[in-house]
């Protein structure tokens, strides 16, 4: 099979949110959005919190809440991934790993909820191999939700996930709650997935876990994507072409941990244009028209100035 | 000044789960102590404990050998929150948030970057990275002597993280302010602290 396993192209999200009294405003969290994953391939877009990056996750899924609008385009296998086909794929071979502990259902106990309804004791010899891969013993499988600790909770719901020898795994914020070797740990699991040939979107905050694990990094700005690139781009400033994420770059604590002033705005205040534009240094008037995506040798980036330097 | 925590315990659910177990730490003024331990461990309760939002079942918290509660009605131990969009009230505008800290100087709510322009937004009007600033800058009154950071920049991209640290340094260096941070990243322990310590089940408990 060619193609990419997971396409997303030009995805927009806006959410419709009470403003004050009855007067309603659409909020455009995510903008013209594409990212692909292959097979054998571990995809990281990064974002800071509250930059709207879970609900990719969920227009992957199909469970955007209701006052939320997609458009755009999401190829699976090279097909357009309809409400059908999510229905019939999503939690076989599309599976998700939610951000919350609130995904599990709290009257239920564990090991029912990762053998996901199936009996017999080859499941049931599975589900405690998987359970004790992640370092939950037996006992884990009679306890309900409100038992677990926050980061045996997550180990839960990474188990319940990989039951199923999923092709594609979205893991929306796997680490938070987890110290470091377990996260690491976590993210170990994931990379061996992919060795067997499943690709994995990694949704996270996380640049310096995401770069330790990830092949490729979108990064994400007030919801726009402005550059995607391979991994190994952030060992130098000078392989990286947009202006925030040299930034970034320059902000990594073993990097100098220096700041640029400003914040990212809001997603009622966006400018117009490059959202990075009012803290950008090179910025020019066109910056504040709508910006293309420019290829670059190690994936994109939306930045005119890319075009002056190649 | 110096803060001491002197062999802490505590326990949820009506004593059921153990979590902390004969906890002792000392801040003193100035110092920037780094605390990394496993998920799990009670990190944020410790901190609660530290700033007097929770009685601890065994152990004291002194300053300076006296207990936080003779120090009159503003504590100079602060904590800063792990999720600023839940550590102020969704229905009151941003100014009321600087107005709940003690006597804020103008400086730090200049030097953290806050807008004037924002102190009249509602809290779900402003991004996580802003809100942050608000709940720095309310920790900052002018009888703050020590500063409890837990987590207080994992959210953020590490532009923003960089930002609120070095304004952290600054501040806290030029009052003498002691810190107490609490962080999953070892590369930003390495960074800001000048001491680390490493709690888990053996020696914490």
């Amino acid at each position: 099979m060619n193609g990419h396993l997971l396409e997303v192209k030009g995805l927009s999200i806006s959410f419709i949110q009470y403003d004050r009294g009855l007067h309603q405003v659409s909020l455009p969290v995510i903008r013209d959005l594409g990212v692909t994953v292959d097979r054998g391939e571990m995809v990281a877009v990064i974002g800071s919190s509250g930059s709207g990056k879970s609900l990719l996750a969920h227009a992957v899924m199909g469970i955007l809440p209701y006052n939320a609008s997609a458009e755009g385009e999401i190829l699976y296998k090279g097909e357009p991934l309809t409400e059908e086909r999510q229905k019939a794929l999503r939690g076989k071979e599309i599976v998700l790993v939610p951000q919350s502990v609130s995904y599990l259902d709290p009257l239920m106990k564990v090991g029912e909820q990762v053998k996901n309804g199936r009996k017999g004791p080859s499941w049931r010899e599975k589900c405690r191999r998987i359970l004790g891969s992640y370092g939950l013993g037996p006992e884990t499988e009679a306890l309900y939700p409100f038992q677990l600790s926050g980061g045996m909770t997550r180990r839960v719901l990474i188990s319940a996930a990989v039951m199923e020898e999923p092709e594609l795994v979205i893991a929306d914020e796997p680490t938070p709650g987890l110290h470091l070797d377990a996260a690491k740990r976590v993210l170990g699991h994931f990379r061996e997935m992919t060795e067997k040939g499943a690709g994995v979107l990694l949704i996270t905050h996380d640049l310096e876990l995401a770069l330790q694990t990830a092949d490729r990094v979108v990064v994400l700005y007030a919801g726009t994507a402005v550059e995607e690139t391979d991994s190994r781009a952030f060992d130098r400033e000078d392989t990286l072409y947009h202006p925030y994420t040299r930034a970034l770059y320059r902000a990594m604590p073993e990097h100098g941990f220096r700041s640029e002033p400003g914040s990212q705005p809001y997603v009622k205040e966006l400018p117009a244009g490059c959202p990075y534009r009012p803290r950008c240094t090179m910025a020019l008037p066109e910056c504040s028209c709508e910006v293309p995506l420019r290829k670059t040798d190690r994936g994109f980036v939306r930045c005119i100035h890319r075009e002056a330097e190649v | 000044m110096i803060l001491e925590a002197d062999q802490i315990s505590f326990r949820y659910d009506n004593g059921n789960r153990q979590i902390l177990n004969k906890v002792s730490l000392t801040v003193s003024s100035g110092e920037r102590v780094g605390l990394s331990a496993p998920s799990g461990f009670g990190k944020t309760t410790f901190c609660k404990i530290l700033a007097g939002y929770e009685e601890p079942d065994d152990g004291r918290v002194l300053l300076d050998g006296k207990k936080l509660s003779e120090y009159g009605p503003y504590c100079p131990v602060q904590m800063i929150w792990q999720h600023p969009e839940l550590s102020v009230n969704p229905r009151r505008k941003m100014k009321t948030v600087l107005k709940e800290g003690d006597r804020i100087p103008e400086r730090v709510i200049r030097g953290l970057g806050i807008e004037k322009d924002w102190e009249n937004r509602f809290p779900g009007e402003l991004s996580g990275g802003e809100l942050q600033r608000f709940c720095i800058a309310r920790a900052l009154g002018e009888r703050t002597r020590f500063l409890l950071a837990d987590e207080i920049s994992a959210m953020l991209d590490l532009i923003t993280q960089s930002q609120l640290w070095n304004f952290l340094l600054e501040e806290t260096s030029s009052r003498g302010i002691g810190i107490l941070v609490v962080s999953h990243s070892e590369g930003l322990l390495k960074r800001v602290c000048t001491r680390q310590v490493r709690l888990d089940r053996e020696n914490g408990k």
